[in-house]
């Protein structure tokens, strides 16, 4: 009985790594696109294998398996915000200096996600979980412990917000290019 | 819908940095997953112990108030290892608990009723500033048209237990600060199975007092002399008081 007890962990474990090897690149990726930091991306996908380690044996499909992992993601992002020393301190668009004198024109990616960053944590959550991560909007208002309704809403005031931050953001550079001039 | 999935492909189109190995992951998910087996043992452990404790209390309740009195012996010997006054929070249920065991205790032709209210307890001196309190609760015992007080106090005061002479003038004094102690009282200590309890013994009142570390337990019994009837026969000798202060066992 020890042994076969044994045997299965060993097997588990061998299960657990090859998921990480497969999933674990997305799910890091997907941890940055909402904290935009790869330090604490590697830190959140390892909160989340962890506790997928705990729960290992009571899920056993692939697909609830990735649904689950991307959950507890989720959870870890919004929990970890609630830490005292994550709090971020809000600023409103185009009064960080630093922000738009540092956005390289070619650079469109950093200009993405600075837009994308300024959004509010869980309507950035949800635009990452939606159209990233490819989670249906159920899916979100459960992992979010919300309704499909706000869920709905919070993606369609997210993109508006994401489009008139990017049209900002177009027109500080268009203005700093004419100054150059 | 386009537009937002080239936005992460932008994003992400650059240099990341290395993972983590998938043994180092498993290494920290494992290690995490036993300090919680750890921290679920020892939590299982506390519950299953304070189950016991309260248990146990309960049944040394329930014994305490049925079972023959353990014979008394004068000796001047204190606890060697006495029981924590129970904190400010436990004070009205012990008052609840102390009012029903002296009701149980009290012989055959005597009757009582809470002299505080319903329930029969209430605190006084509550210091807002500590956990320090005095817990009192009290009983009108009447027999044959004559009534007594019956009274037990808890009292927190934070002070060691008195290691030597449980008569000695340092300790009526700490009992009188607690308007607990007659200057003209006779005193004796009398141990009750093991448990040494100083009682008093004046006019028309008697008390036995056991003490508890950082405070102490006094059973009260007192004629009334507001009654307009004749004062009260005692239901209690001395050594049945002291008897009854070392069985009673508080929660907390």
């Amino acid at each position: 009985m020890g042994l076969r007890a044994w045997g299965g962990k060993r097997a588990a474990d061998g299960d657990f790594v090859a998921f990480y090897q497969a999933r674990g690149a997305q799910l890091r990726n997907t941890a940055y696109l909402l904290c935009r930091d790869w330090h604490l991306a590697e830190d959140l996908t390892q909160i989340t294998f962890t506790k997928l380690y705990r729960a290992w044996h009571r899920i056993n499909r692939q697909g609830s398996l990735d649904q689950y992992a991307r959950k507890v993601l989720l959870r870890a992002f919004l929990d970890e915000r609630r830490h005292p020393w994550r709090r971020e301190c809000p600023t409103e668009p185009g009064s960080a200096e630093l922000d738009t004198a540092t956005i390289d024109e070619d650079d469109i990616g950093s200009r993405l996600h600075t837009a994308l960053m300024r959004l509010p944590a869980r309507r950035r959550a949800v635009l990452v979980f939606r159209f990233w991560a490819d989670m249906s909007v159920e899916q979100v208002a459960d992992a979010m412990n919300t309704t499909t309704g706000t869920v709905k809403s919070q993606t369609a005031r997210g993109l508006a917000q994401l489009r008139e931050l990017l049209d900002g953001m177009r027109t500080e550079c268009d203005s700093m290019g004419e100054d150059m001039r | 819908m386009n537009d937002v999935d080239d936005l992460w492909h932008r994003i992400l189109d650059r240099p990341t940095p290395p993972m983590r190995d998938g043994q180092q992951v498993l290494a920290i998910a494992r290690r995490d997953a036993k300090r919680r087996v750890r921290i679920a043992a020892t939590a299982g452990g506390l519950v299953a112990t304070a189950m016991l404790a309260v248990a146990a209390t309960a049944w040394s309740l329930d014994t305490a108030s049925v079972s023959p009195r353990p014979a008394a012996s004068r000796t001047d010997a204190a606890d060697p290892r006495p029981p924590r006054v129970p904190p400010r929070q436990e004070a009205g249920q012990n008052g609840a608990r102390i009012a029903e065991f002296l009701a149980d205790a009290l012989p055959a032709g005597y009757t009582s009723r809470p002299a505080f209210g319903s329930n029969g307890t209430r605190m006084v001196y509550p210091s807002p500033q500590s956990n320090l309190y005095t817990m009192w609760t009290e009983l009108v015992v009447s027999s044959a048209g004559a009534e007594g007080r019956l009274s037990g106090i808890v009292v927190n005061d934070d002070i060691a237990t008195p290691a030597g002479d449980l008569c000695a003038p340092a300790v009526a004094a700490r009992l009188d600060n607690a308007h607990l102690d007659a200057g003209d009282a006779t005193c004796e200590v009398i141990t009750i199975g093991g448990v040494a309890v100083r009682t008093t013994s004046a006019a028309g009142a008697s008390t036995a007092t056991r003490f508890l570390a950082g405070g102490f337990i006094t059973i009260s019994l007192s004629s009334d002399l507001r009654s307009p009837a004749a004062p009260m026969g005692s239901p209690f000798t001395v050594e049945q008081l002291a008897g009854l202060a070392a069985g009673l066992r508080l929660s907390g």
